[in-house]
């Protein structure tokens, strides 16, 4: 197996992203009412969003359900003011809060069996790569699995995905660096 | 066989729904129009929040100034307040031990 950098490594690795300024703009105006802002919000986040709600809550319909939900927060804030640090991490947070609530009220753990990952292209092994890592991921406990989204496809640092998850900035990293490692020997294990 | 180095290679999350743009959009011009309900601001508003923190802190810090230094349980008499003056005078004389 591919030796897996230990939290440390990953933690001095981690850099914030570039366009947090522009983001964090965007969001102050929709807080403040600004409709176009909203919209600009949307096209530049909604994607990430709601493939997170997706990936942290495994239903479809209740990843839209999260995603509207945090839109209908940011228009209805009436321009009260918020400290935000970093735009991506607020917006992270509140969608994970939506899912956490959603799944709170309905009081059952689902199967998860949406499709967390599809082919960037048509080959049909590459399709049905993306259905075997899927079905993977989906056997991964959900705070591994967010902080796998958060870092691999988000591109967050661990400080922000430990201010999203409620947790130390170690653990952020910790529960990647787990999520990666198992993920690895389940398909190392379903390779063979 | 070996899996790759990185197992998401050539793989990405889902798009979401072709409607979903218009039916968020469509929901956040409704957002303003809802009542926003009172009990709510108790924690979004941050000077009610910091209000109310401080009140709380308040009379912890006055419950714990005005209480007695030391209090006596009596199964006949209920609780009485006595301070240790107090309780030397009345502790008879002359008794040792």
């Amino acid at each position: 197996m591919d030796p897996v950098p230990c939290a440390e490594a990953l933690l001095a690795a981690a850099e914030p992203v570039a366009g947090d300024e522009a983001l964090a703009a965007l969001l102050g105006a929709a807080l403040a009412g600004g409709v176009e802002a909203l919209e600009g919000l949307y096209r530049a986040m909604a994607a990430d969003l709601w493939a997170f709600a997706l990936w942290r809550g495994g239903d479809p319909e209740a990843a839209s359900d999260a995603v509207q939900t945090v839109f209908c927060r940011i228009a209805g804030a009436r321009g009260t003011k918020e400290r935000i640090r970093s735009a991506r991490a607020w917006l992270f947070t509140a969608v994970r809060r939506a899912v956490v609530d959603q799944a709170r009220r309905r009081r059952r753990a689902e199967e998860l069996d949406a499709q967390l990952l599809v082919a960037s292209d048509d080959d049909p092994e590459r399709r049905a790569e993306a259905a075997a890592v899927s079905r993977r991921l989906a056997r991964l406990p959900p705070r591994l699995r967010e902080a796998v989204y958060l870092r691999h496809f988000a591109d967050l640092s661990f400080r922000e995905i430990a201010a999203i998850a409620g947790v130390p900035t170690f653990t952020a990293a910790s529960r990647y660096r787990r999520g990666i490692e198992k993920l690895r020997r389940e398909l190392q294990g379903g390779a063979r | 066989m070996k899996p790759p180095a990185d197992p998401f290679e050539g793989l990405r999350p889902p798009s979401p729904p072709p409607g979903l743009g218009a039916r968020v959009l469509a929901a956040t011009r409704l957002a303003p129009l809802r009542p926003e309900p009172w009990l709510d601001r108790l924690w979004l508003d941050r000077r009610l929040r910091f209000g109310w923190l401080t009140a709380a802190t308040a009379l912890l810090l006055l419950d714990w100034a005005l209480s007695p230094p030391f209090s006596v349980t009596d199964s006949t008499m209920g609780t009485s307040s006595l301070t240790f003056a107090q309780l030397d005078a009345a502790r008879p004389s002359g008794g040792g031990g």
